[in-house]
């Protein structure tokens, strides 16, 4: 082979190179997540929670010796921080694994916002699918009080958690008006607030330092040794 | 020099198949202790326009495979498609999605590997113009 004819071979491959850099780049910038709408696919959720049991408010195998409750409200920001920081970790170490079941409280106390989005994750209750319905609101949190819990906002939210039909009746506002009776009798002012111990038995309160993992690793091992 | 790309395209055809699995069933991937392989997965960066890259991955090494009947440039030319969106997901998990999976590692260099070995192929092959000596 001559060298003119490898220079020019080079000189196509160069060219091939190019090309692909510039349509990879210019399908990843108009179609990447980047420039995606704020509504997120339902995988997220799915890929955590898929294959656990779920029943109505809870999480997790009901034989799980250890029970952890949160009380949240979906329009707190500390709660979505936990959502997001502490939640994946522990689900796939001890809710998975069978060691732990969680339950979910949801208050609103922060305003209009709260109490719809609380009803409609009651409703999505119904369907065992709370917790991926829960995982989006978080995830497209809104300003507080903003108004941004519109019906077609938690209907995409529904949709996306896999329920076709939400109802936020009287049956989910029972469910948060008994979440909001405990959090009186607890004298539980603030969220997201948490009360752990062995599944059956007597729960007791438990303020995690920060919400990180670290926080709650320790005290859930020692119940689970209790 | 085709058997090499070719093992390496099956390597790489092998783990998008296993991650597209793993991302229908809703399962976590087998994953080491440095690497948060279902942060990755579960990660908005995880789909193209609702395709799932694991899939995209599969369809890529696939066309890898049957472009070493065809054309050297085809193959070099596919190879520098993967490697750049290769290049794109690992920059995703280091300053997007802060998290990294070593499934994604070991596809990511595979493309790397067999762009280079197109391009040194695509340079030894004989060209259909051989001057006339």
């Amino acid at each position: 082979m001559g060298t003119m004819t490898r220079t020019s071979m080079l000189t196509r491959l160069g060219l091939l190179a190019a090309l692909a850099v510039v349509a990879v780049f210019a399908v990843v910038a108009l179609a990447g997540p980047g420039k995606s709408e704020p509504a997120r696919s339902g995988a997220a959720p799915d890929s955590l929670l898929g294959g656990i049991p779920q029943s109505g408010i809870t999480l997790g195998s009901p034989d799980a010796p250890v029970t952890l409750v949160e009380f949240a409200d979906l329009q707190c920001p500390f709660c979505a921080q936990y959502e997001r920081d502490v939640l994946p970790d522990i689900v796939r170490r001890y809710v998975r694994t069978g060691k732990l079941r969680l339950e979910l409280r949801l208050l609103r106390f922060l305003g209009p916002d709260s109490d719809r989005l609380a009803r409609a994750a009651a409703g999505a209750g119904a369907h065992d699918r709370m917790w991926q319905f829960v995982a989006l609101a978080y995830q497209r949190q809104g300003r507080e009080n903003s108004g941004y819990a519109t019906q077609d906002f938690i209907e995409g939210l529904a949709a996306d958690a896999g329920i076709r039909s939400l109802d936020a009746g009287t049956a989910a506002e029972r469910q948060v008006r008994r979440a909001e009776q405990a959090a009186r009798t607890l004298g539980i002012d603030s969220t997201p607030s948490f009360l752990i111990g062995r599944t059956g038995g007597r729960l007791s309160t438990f303020q995690p330092g920060e919400l990180t993992p670290g926080a709650f690793v320790p005290r859930i091992e020692k119940e689970l040794q209790g | 020099m085709r058997t090499a790309i070719a093992g390496l395209a099956l390597l790489g055809l092998a783990i998008s198949a296993y991650l597209t699995w793993v991302h229908y069933a809703g399962i976590e991937p087998v994953c080491t202790g440095i690497s948060d392989c279902e942060r990755v997965q579960g990660s908005e960066y995880a789909e193209l326009v609702g395709i799932p890259v694991a899939l995209l991955g599969v369809a890529g090494y696939a066309a890898l495979l049957g472009s070493l009947w065809v054309r050297v440039e085809l193959t070099a030319l596919l190879s520098y498609f993967a490697l750049a969106f290769s290049a794109y997901l690992t920059w995703a998990e280091l300053f997007r999605i802060d998290a990294i999976c070593q499934w994604c590692v070991v596809s990511a260099l595979t493309t790397l590997a067999i762009a280079v070995l197109a391009t040194l192929r695509a340079l030894g092959a004989p060209l259909h113009h051989r001057p006339l000596s």
